[in-house]
């Protein structure tokens, strides 16, 4: 098969069109999230969020409600919750998110072994782009829309509070609504993310963007610049490994990015090791020069 | 409780010459709007209670802090520095009393006008990704367009604090490579970005050498020179009696306040940190040294050269903050001449 075949086959189909659509958008929803996930050190929110969709979409089946609306309540509800619970119990984040969103993934858990259900938990586990529907395209769409306009509209508020949210704080900016607003966003995007990157992996999605671009860029834009590229670049080779190799969407993207992290790992270290090695050796000739000149 | 004001005579007016010469008048845009009158507060508390999960951390406090003043808070641990600060900017509750700053009653979760504050150089992540020039432009992020890009003005007024406090050439920097010093000038400027005419600084001279300590102590001084009311919170008693014209001894209340040569007594030490300690007098300057741990029969002749006296372990007044509840009021230093030891 020629790299033409390769990029162009899988366009024959008209789900994997709306797939590459929306895992774009996703990916760069979630390289761009994922800066402020890794710099807040809440990676586990991704994880944690991740999770109680699983909870949302067990109840509102159940129910017989949309799966997009059960969703939706259950990460809004967890991201509410572990709002409250940091800021007005002195909870720190990752011991909230773990209580908060674990429950509600058990809630789903048992539901789903109570009441039976027509749901493909292995799709809402690991993401399946062939379920990927119009509907699924348009939300993301709509999700990505609203998350640039929040980012573009509260940037320099979502960066200072991100640096140092008690001088922030002291400084005029709301960080209180700030970081609800972080937290919906952050709920949106999981949401979204669901169909195609599956439950268990979208913590990786929120994370792996910005460790590969916190080893190269020098300023927050640049690293969120870059994340947002890595993370749809990752989507992009992930989608055609699903396609391809036949594996589910989301351990494709995922492990699309982990390799990149990888390779960027091993190449950065392999740089700093040369500058040192490089700054030994003019030490050392310098060192032999004076010894000669004395 | 009294206090001493005179420091109020020595206080500077606008536009005199900064004492260290380093600091170059601030831009128009980023100085106070009016000079400083030391009988119009900048911080005013009375009566006030606060603590967490019923615990109370500050009783009864009331303390008075005028415009253009330098001001120290010492304490030891838990004795309510930082919720101090925290009331003043609107980040604690309190119980009862009043809380003005800059004539603004305080209301908690509404920070007050006016304010910069500069957290201690440990809380940050000096990791993140960010320039010099990032960091201070941050300082009026609340009063910035809501555009994810700073105005060419913004960026000229933070140009312009970056070189004044001497990071002129930094600003492209990134800041996990600046030297203690420099964070804390960094710092400084983001605060005065804001147009802050109270600067509040959470333990300054934590984690810093000595020779950042007097770098950070000169640029302070020429803040406060050019008209900024200064509140410092520290654990380091020498800096405050060496360098800060007034000094508020904390521990869940005001237990001494005034000039330090004043305040800082072995009484109000005890009362304040319930530990012993000896309290020195060389040409006018205050040592604070710990009874416990002097080194008693070399004498504290290494400091200055001058100091002549042996303490015996023996000797040690024990220190019982109860018992001394009778003198309150600040120590008013008796005639205890130069290199004199005061217990």
């Amino acid at each position: 098969m020629s790299l033409t075949e390769l990029l162009l086959d899988p366009f024959q189909y008209a789900f994997f069109g709306r797939a590459m659509i929306a895992g774009i958008v996703i990916g760069a929803m979630c390289g761009a999230l994922s800066v402020f996930v890794v710099l807040r050190r809440m990676s586990y929110i991704g994880h944690g969020l991740a999770h109680s969709v699983l909870g949302g979409v067990a109840v509102g089946v159940a129910l017989g409600v949309d799966l997009y609306l059960g969703a939706i309540a259950a990460t809004v509800v967890s991201a509410l919750l572990i709002d409250r619970v940091t800021r007005r119990r002195g909870l720190h984040a990752d011991a909230a998110i773990g209580i908060v969103t674990t429950a509600i993934f058990a809630i789903g858990v048992a539901t789903l072994s109570i009441v039976p259900t027509r749901i493909n938990v292995e799709a809402v586990l690991f993401g399946n782009i062939l379920g990927v529907d119009t509907t699924d395209l348009w939300v993301a769409v709509g999700v990505g829309l609203a998350f640039a306009v929040v980012l573009l509209t509260l940037y320099k508020r979502l960066v200072f509070v991100t640096f140092d949210p008690e001088v922030a704080e002291v400084h005029g900016v709301r960080t209180g609504r700030i970081e609800l607003v972080f937290s919906l966003s952050t709920a949106a995007v999981v949401v979204a993310s669901v169909r195609v990157l599956g439950v268990l992996l979208i913590a990786a999605a929120v994370v792996i963007p910005a460790a590969i671009a916190r080893l190269t860029a020098r300023t927050f834009g640049g690293t969120l610049v870059l994340a947002t590229v890595i993370g749809v670049l990752a989507s992009v080779v992930g989608l055609f490994g699903s396609f391809h190799v036949n594996v589910p969407s989301g351990p494709t993207i995922v492990l699309a990015g982990a390799s990149a992290f990888a390779i960027v790992f091993a190449v950065t270290a392999g740089m700093a090791r040369l500058r040192v090695d490089r700054a030994r050796r003019d030490e050392a000739e310098g060192n032999k020069l004076r010894s000669v000149r004395s | 409780m009294t206090r001493t004001q005179s420091d109020a005579a020595s206080r500077p007016s606008r536009g005199d010459t900064p004492p260290s010469g380093g600091l170059a008048p601030l831009p128009a845009s980023s100085r106070p709007a009016d000079i400083p009158s030391p009988d119009d507060p900048a911080v005013s508390l009375r009566s006030v209670a606060t603590g967490y999960g019923g615990t109370s951390v500050l009783r009864e406090l009331s303390l008075h802090v005028g415009r253009g003043e330098f001001v120290g808070i010492v304490g030891p641990s838990g004795s309510g520095k930082t919720t101090l600060l925290r009331l003043l900017t609107g980040r604690a509750e309190h119980h009862g009393g009043e809380v003005e700053v800059l004539g603004t009653r305080v209301r908690p979760g509404r920070a007050p006008d006016g304010v910069g504050y500069v957290p201690q150089l440990e809380a940050i992540d000096w990791d993140f990704p960010a320039t010099v020039e990032q960091v201070v432009l941050l300082g009026d992020t609340a009063n910035s367009a809501v555009v994810p890009w700073f105005s060419r003005a913004e960026k000229r007024r933070a140009w312009e604090l970056i070189e004044r406090l001497g990071l002129g050439g930094l600003e492209r920097r990134q800041i996990r490579a600046l030297s203690g010093g420099q964070r804390q000038r960094m710092f400084l400027a983001r605060a005065l970005l804001r147009r802050s005419e109270l600067l509040l600084l959470d333990e300054p001279t934590s984690g810093v050498d000595l020779a950042t300590r007097g770098d950070v102590l000169r640029l302070l001084g020429d803040l406060h020179h050019l008209g900024l009311t200064v509140v410092l919170t520290t654990h380091d008693l020498n800096f405050v009696a060496a360098h800060l014209p007034r000094v508020v001894c904390l521990n869940g209340e005001v237990t001494a306040d005034g000039a330090p040569a004043d305040v800082l007594t072995p009484d109000a030490l005890c009362r304040t940190y319930g530990a012993p300690m000896r309290v020195l007098h060389d040409r006018g300057r205050v040592v604070v040294v710990d009874a416990e741990q002097i080194e008693l029969h070399a004498g504290p002749d290494h400091l200055t050269g001058a100091v002549q006296h042996d303490v015996e372990p023996d000797h040690v007044t024990p220190c019982d903050p109860e018992e001394r509840d009778d003198t309150h009021r600040p120590h008013r230093g008796p005639a205890t001449g130069d290199g004199e030891v005061e217990r």
